[in-house]
């Protein structure tokens, strides 16, 4: 689904990500995880397509996102770690937007909006302004609006930040949901027990580098993840 | 503390003009020299104007020993400039910046956060007013009625002048940060009150240049009854003419007028600033009900967000869209007055055929200078600014966005300026061919305007900014545009100059074509390089 083959990404002098190879595959919960500046976000964000790489290739379902970059994101959806949405535009007016660009028909977009505007409690302020929103339910609406289209592959930047538990676990069922119909998710978290409990697999990157990755048992074995990932960080 | 307010605030004016926007970097001489000259245009350009209304004053005034009448007018004039200049952006620069929460919740006292603030109007101020004041100045030494006491004065009145706009300025912001608190549609409010200042202004403008033309034939009578109304409607500004004429004493008094202004301004903006901050009564909640869904497709979607934008920021929508309410208004007033019209036009085609025939060019540039005004394309691009992730994620060609940004000003220019031109034709009683031909000219120009808008706006995209009023107002991409697309319209008249053998409506569809190929030179560089661009910004 995702493959990543020796992506470099520098800011003048610093390397941000440095060789980095992944390979994720469809059904995949793929954890990204590493200290402050440690190359996530600029990794996320290449992969999303919104940040220009030095080297290496990133594949969406075989398509280069420098090549193909709008029919690899026709597949994906991706959602930034802060998620400023336009506040000119009320929640639904939002929503509407989005599916317009992907095309979804009006009885697909209505049944999908319901389904997870409920499921997160927002279908009653569906109506208000962007601008009246808590980041919490900026975060509820930028998830929505990544679901809407249901693509194949989710690209998260720490998308539990701003959540309330209730949120968070519905969030984990909807990411539980998107792997078992064939897609995958990659998403980067601070909260190595989510991480641990969530994902079929874990990266971890510290200066840019990937210092391990593959399945959970093959990260830490018998140790607690946050243990492991304290002595590699060392 | 107040250092590092004002450090911080200045860091934000100094990265806008000066610093690359991506790099950080200090810009290159050449673009800093390029910016430079542009400003100087810009200001010997507007300070033109005032050097002729202080040329058809100065002579009369001075040997009628009425030079406190030359300085107390022309002063006025620099107040209405620099509060128009200014208004606009005041009451966004004081209570809508994006740091507002932030600096809110560290121990800064919040009258050092409002005098930063102020210090930033009074320098927009000081710039306007000087428009005004520096030429009238310049034209009383040049004809050597001023020495050097009465020049250092006007220096001086100058600082105090700004400073008296500044409160001007700072007084209306209040009153519409007041309002908005307390209304449901803050757009509407801050746009109603604008444009009921706009009106105020255009029509003091308006009479102004009746007054000039009455000044000449009865200028010793007319002076009299101005003198005093000015003493006694407007007291402080005729110790301000006395002190431009060399007073120390009415130096004194206006300085302590100002001094007092500043401070009775800066006391009430400062005793409900924290609380105009703070309060947010929020609006009525609108429980959403669901309704059967309408789509469109990718490029009506963004065409629909991009209108949404313009509409719902009253500082956009007043600075982006007032040539759109001016050009109807015109066409309108054009109909109505279409007798004095004639009267006038049979004046102007007594100076010469070439006077006769330029007549529709002439209107067509005017239309166009209406057009050039509504700069809705050159922010569109900076006003992305922390949303930009949402357009580049999307599987949407970069180009159709910006293509999306070029339409909006043409959808919303075309209609009115069509109806101002063909009213305006109608008024002159010019035939259908020359009609067609300049509301070709016309179309012709709404297009290559929103063309160059977006060209500018990408090569010149800022996306980090604190109040939106620095990309919709101060940008260079605007500033760029506005002035660039001046120049365009008046070289459709200047041009006219040189080929006036044409016919005016041949030459007209000629404007028109001549244009083409600069709008489609530009929308290939837009779709090309400009999407390049902004898929990396």
């Amino acid at each position: 689904m995702l493959k990543i083959t020796n992506l470099s990404k520098s800011f003048g002098e610093k390397k941000a990500v440095d060789d980095l190879t992944l390979h994720i595959n469809p059904g995949e919960i793929y954890g990204f995880i590493g200290h402050n500046g440690a190359g996530k976000t600029t990794t996320l964000k290449s992969i999303a397509g919104i940040l220009r790489f030095d080297k290496g290739e990133i594949l969406i379902n075989g398509k280069s996102i420098v090549d193909e970059p709008i029919e690899c994101k026709k597949m994906m959806a991706y959602i930034p770690d802060n998620p400023d949405i336009y506040d000119f535009m009320t929640g639904i007016q939002y929503l509407n937007f989005i599916a317009d660009i992907f095309g979804i028909s009006a009885s697909d977009r209505q049944a999908r909006i319901r389904k997870y505007a409920d499921l997160f409690e927002l279908t009653s302020d569906l109506a208000q302004p962007v601008s009246a929103y808590s980041h919490g339910m900026k975060q509820k609406l930028a998830i929505i609006s990544a679901w809407i289209h249901e693509p194949k592959l989710i690209i998260m930047d720490e998308p539990f930040v701003g959540l309330d538990p209730k949120a968070a676990h519905i969030l984990k069922g909807m990411m539980r949901e998107v792997c078992s119909g064939g897609g995958a998710i990659f998403f980067s978290t601070h909260v190595l027990e989510v991480a641990e409990k969530l994902c079929d697999k874990v990266a971890v990157i510290k200066g840019g580098k990937l210092i391990i990755s593959g399945t959970m048992d093959e990260v830490k074995g018998n140790e607690s993840l946050e243990s492991v990932f304290l002595e590699l960080e060392g | 503390m107040f250092k590092a307010l004002f450090k911080k605030q200045f860091m934000e004016l100094n990265r806008m003009y000066f610093q690359d926007n991506k790099t950080g970097k200090i810009r290159s001489p050449k673009a800093i020299i390029g910016f430079v000259c542009l400003m100087l245009f810009v200001f010997v350009s507007v300070g033109f104007a005032f050097v002729g209304i202080s040329m058809a004053l100065a002579d009369a005034l001075h040997y009628g020993n009425l030079d406190w009448l030359f300085f107390a007018m022309m002063g006025l004039m620099a107040i209405a400039v620099g509060v128009f200049g200014s208004v606009f952006t005041t009451y966004s620069s004081l209570y809508l910046a994006r740091d507002n929460e932030l600096l809110l919740s560290m121990p800064i006292p919040s009258k050092y956060l409002l005098a930063v603030r102020i210090i930033t109007v009074y320098l927009s101020s000081l710039l306007y007013s000087a428009l005004a004041w520096i030429p009238s100045v310049a034209v009383y030494i040049q004809r050597g009625y001023m020495n050097a006491k009465m020049i250092a004065f006007c220096a001086v009145l100058q600082i105090l002048l700004s400073a008296v706009v500044t409160v001007l300025t700072c007084a209306l912001g209040w009153v519409i940060a007041a309002l908005a608190g307390r209304v449901k549609n803050k757009s509407i409010v801050t746009a109603v009150v604008t444009v009921a200042f706009m009106a105020g202004y255009y029509t003091v403008q308006f009479k102004l240049n009746s007054f000039l033309q009455y000044f000449a034939v009865n200028g010793g009578e007319l002076a009299d009854k101005i003198g005093s109304a000015i003493k006694v409607w407007v007291y402080p500004m005729y110790q301000f003419g006395l002190a431009g004429a060399g007073n120390g004493k009415s130096l004194a008094v206006f300085s302590a007028i100002t001094v007092v202004l500043c401070i009775l301004c800066y006391a009430i903006l400062s005793a409900s600033f924290v609380k105009i901050l703070t309060t947010n009564r929020g609006a009525k909640k609108t429980e959403y009900k669901e309704k059967s869904a309408k789509t469109s497709s990718a490029g009506i979607a963004l065409i629909k967000k991009e209108f949404k934008r313009f509409v719902k920021s009253p500082t956009y929508l007043i600075n982006g869209g007032l040539g759109l309410l001016i050009m109807p208004a015109a066409g309108i007033a054009a109909l109505i007055k279409k007798n004095d019209l004639q009267i006038a036009l049979e004046q102007f085609y007594a100076e010469g055929d070439f006077f006769k025939n330029a007549v529709p060019v002439f209107a067509v540039t005017v239309v166009c200078i209406m057009v050039s005004m509504n700069l809705i394309a050159p922010p569109s691009v900076s006003l992305e600014g922390r949303n930009i992730w949402v357009l580049q994620t999307l599987p949407v060609a970069a180009e159709k966005i910006l293509k999306a940004k070029r339409r909006i000003p043409v959808i919303l220019n075309t209609v009115p300026a069509i109806f101002c031109t063909a009213a305006v034709c109608s008024a002159m009683n010019a035939d259908a061919l020359m009609t067609v031909s300049a509301v070709a000219a016309v179309v012709s120009y709404i297009f290559l305007n929103a063309a160059l808008g977006v060209f500018f706006g990408v090569r010149k995209a800022n996306l980090v900014w604190t109040n939106e009023a620095v990309p919709i107002k101060q940008s260079s991409a605007v500033l760029i545009t506005m002035f660039g697309g001046m120049a365009a319209a008046a070289a459709v008249t200047a041009g006219y100059y040189f080929l006036q053998a044409i016919p005016a409506s041949i030459y007209l569809f000629g404007v028109a074509a001549i244009f083409v190929p600069f709008i489609l030179i530009l929308n290939r560089w837009i779709s090309r390089e400009g999407a390049a661009i902004f898929e990396t910004l």
